[in-house]
C-alpha cells in the first residue's frame, strides 16, 4: 500500500517501482521483477516490447539470477535510474543492470514457464497497439495503489448513498438473509470502482477479470484483487491463497 | 536466503480494438476482451460471439445482430469518460445472454429488439430505450428516468429518453422503474402479479409510520427491512410505482411480506 502510494506522487514514481522491483525479487516472481525494472526508463516497457521477448528474457534473467538481500535489489536498481534515459534500449538497461548484478545469486527453474508469457505479449502485439497497457508505465504496486484509491472514494461516500443502489430484489434477499447486505454493498463498491478506473485509466485497460477469479486485470496483465480491509485474510487462505501484494483495501465509513 | 520462484499471473490477455468503419459483414473476433470506441457498425453480425468483456465507447450500431451473443462483465456505453453516448437502432439483441453486465453504461437504444433475452441485474441508470421490444424472464434490473448515478454529469443530459418500449410478453421479475419513468408511456404487461400504485412515496411513507408503531421489536425490524424494497430514493421521482407481488412472498416470518403489501394497496384508502 505504501509503495502504492508513492508511486502516484510524481518524481517518486521510480523510487516506488524500484522498490517495487526489489520486492518483487526478494519474493521469488521474476517476471514482475523484469516488468518493474523496465519502469525505470519511461516508455521502457515499450522499449521492452519492441525489443522482444528476448530484451525482456534477458532482463528477467538478471532478476531471476536473484538477490542476495533486499539492499542489493535497490543498489541494482539506482543503475538502471541512471542511465541517459532517451536512447537506452533495453538491452542496454539490461547490460548495465547485468554488470552491477553479476554476482547475484542464483534463481529457480520455474521462471522460464513466466518467460513464455512475456513472449505473448509480442507474439499479439496488442500491448503496444492498445497505447494504454504495460507501457504506462505502471507496477503492480502503482494499480494496488490506484484501486485502493479509487475503491476508498467510493466507500467514502458512505453507506447510505452505497445502500440507494440496491435493488428491490436484494432488498427482499436482505430480509431473509442480513448477512448479504455486505455482499451487496461490497459489489456496488467493485462496480462503481470499475466505473472510476474506466474513467482514469481507460476502458482498454482495465476491465473485471475473469482470470483466476481475481477483481481486477489491467493491462491484460496485472491482476487486482479488491476486499474490505477485514476481510483480506479469507483472500490470502487457501483456497484463494492470493499474494498479499495483489490485494488492494477500502474501508468502510460508517 | 531460500529464493522461491513462483507465477502469480494467468495468461496475458489482450485486446481487440475496433474503431473506423465496419459494415455488411461478419464481425471476426480474435479476443475476447473487445473495445469498440469511435466506432460505426453498420449491419454487422455479431451473433454468437462470446464476450469477456465488450467494453463499447462512443460508437453507433446500426442493424447490427448481437443475437445469441453472450456479454460477459461487459458495458454497452461508456461509464463515465464522458467522451460521448453509444447509439445502436434498429439492433437485434435476441436470446442473448446479457446476465453478467451490471452498467449498462451511457447508450441509447433505438428500435431494438430483446426477445428471449437473458438479462440479470441490469443497472441501465445512464441508458435510454425508445420503441425496444422485450421478452422472456427480466430479473432484478433497473430502468432509470434520469442518469442519477452520474454525479460528475458525464452523460451531458439531466433526464433519459424512455418510452414506446414493449414488455408485454415479458416477465418482469423484481423489475424496477425510477426516477421519472412514465409507465403509461410504455406497454407493460396485464398480470394479478403486478401493481401499478399511484402517490408512491405517500405510501410509503404511510407504511413506515404505522410500521414504526408496531410493540414488537424483531417484527418492526423485519417489516422496515421488508418496506425497503419499495423504499428506493428513486421511486420518490416516480408518478407511479411498478409493484411486482412476488417480491412479497415467502418471507422469514410467514404472512409479515404478504401484510405489508396489503398496507400499502390500501394505504390511501
Amino acid at each position: 500500500m505504501m509503495l502504492g502510494m508513492l508511486s502516484v506522487v510524481p518524481g517518486l514514481g521510480e523510487i516506488a517501482a524500484a522498490a517495487d522491483m526489489a520486492l518483487y525479487i526478494y519474493q521469488g516472481d521474476y517476471t514482475n521483477a523484469a516488468l518493474a525494472a523496465t519502469m525505470f526508463v519511461p516508455g521502457g516497457a515499450v522499449l521492452a516490447l519492441g525489443a522482444g521477448a528476448k530484451g525482456l528474457r534477458e532482463l528477467s534473467t538478471f532478476a531471476r539470477a536473484g538477490a542476495k538481500d533486499l539492499g542489493a535489489a535497490v543498489e541494482g536498481s539506482r543503475v538502471l535510474r541512471g542511465l541517459d534515459r532517451a536512447g537506452q534500449t533495453v538491452h542496454e538497461v539490461v547490460s548495465a543492470a547485468k554488470a552491477k548484478v553479476s554476482g547475484w545469486v542464483r534463481g529457480g527453474e520455474k521462471a522460464a514457464s513466466d518467460l513464455a508469457d512475456v513472449d505473448q505479449w509480442r507474439v499479439s502485439g496488442s500491448v503496444p497497439e492498445s497505447g494504454r497497457t504495460i507501457s504506462s508505465g505502471y507496477t503492480q504496486a502503482q494499480l494496488r495503489g490506484i484501486v485502493g484509491e479509487e475503491a476508498q472514494g467510493v466507500a467514502d461516500r458512505g453507506l447510505g448513498r452505497i445502500d440507494s443502489q440496491i435493488t428491490s430484489a436484494q432488498w427482499g434477499a436482505v430480509g431473509k438473509e442480513r448477512w448479504r447486505i455486505w455482499q451487496y454493498r461490497g459489489s456496488i463498491v467493485h462496480e462503481e470502482t470499475l466505473a472510476a478506473l474506466q474513467h482514469r485509466l481507460g476502458r482498454d485497460f482495465v476491465t473485471y477479470s475473469s482470470n483466476n477469479g481475481i477483481d481486477f486485470t489491467f493491462g491484460g496483465i496485472h491482476q487486482i484483487e479488491l476486499t474490505a480491509a477485514g476481510s483480506v485474510g479469507r483472500h490470502t487462505r487457501a483456497p484463494r491463497s492470493i499474494p498479499i501484494d495483489q490485494i488492494a483495501t477500502y474501508s468502510w465509513v460508517k | 536466503m531460500e529464493i522461491r520462484v513462483t507465477s502469480r499471473q494467468g495468461k496475458p490477455r489482450q485486446v481487440q480494438r475496433v474503431d473506423g468503419t465496419l459494415s455488411d459483414q461478419k464481425f471476426v473476433q480474435t479476443e475476447s476482451w473487445v473495445v469498440v470506441e469511435h466506432a460505426t457498425c453498420e449491419r454487422v453480425d455479431f451473433s454468437g460471439r462470446k464476450f469477456d468483456p465488450l467494453a463499447v465507447g462512443p460508437a453507433r450500431f446500426m442493424e447490427c445482430n448481437f443475437s445469441r451473443a453472450a456479454f460477459r462483465h461487459s458495458t454497452l456505453g461508456d461509464l463515465g469518460r464522458g467522451d460521448g453516448q453509444a447509439l445502436y437502432r434498429d439492433c437485434r439483441f435476441d436470446r442473448a445472454d446479457m446476465r453478467a453486465l451490471p452498467h449498462i453504461g451511457n447508450a441509447r437504444f433505438e428500435r431494438c429488439s430483446f426477445r428471449g433475452t437473458r438479462m440479470e441485474g441490469w443497472r441501465a441508470d445512464r441508458a435510454e430505450f425508445i420503441d425496444c421490444v422485450f421478452s422472456g424472464r427480466m430479473y432484478d434490473c433497473r430502468f432509470a428516468g434520469r442518469p442519477w448515478t452520474d454525479e460528475a454529469g458525464a452523460t451531458g443530459r439531466d433526464h433519459n429518453e424512455f418510452h414506446g418500449n414493449d414488455f408485454r410478453e415479458a416477465e418482469l421479475d423484481a423489475v424496477m422503474f425510477v426516477y421519472g419513468i412514465d409507465l403509461d408511456a410504455q406497454l407493460l404487461p396485464e398480470s394479478d402479479r403486478y401493481r401499478r400504485l399511484d402517490r408512491p412515496t405517500e405510501r410509503v411513507d404511510r407504511v413506515r409510520a404505522e410500521i414504526a408503531r408496531w410493540p414488537d421489536r424483531d417484527l418492526r425490524e423485519s417489516g422496515l427491512l421488508i418496506l425497503r424494497m419499495v423504499d428506493h430514493p428513486g421511486y420518490r421521482e416516480q408518478r407511479e410505482l411498478w409493484l411486482d407481488r412476488r417480491l412479497f412472498t415467502d418471507g422469514q416470518i410467514p404472512g409479515l411480506r404478504e401484510r405489508i403489501l396489503a398496507m400499502l394497496e390500501q394505504a390511501l384508502n
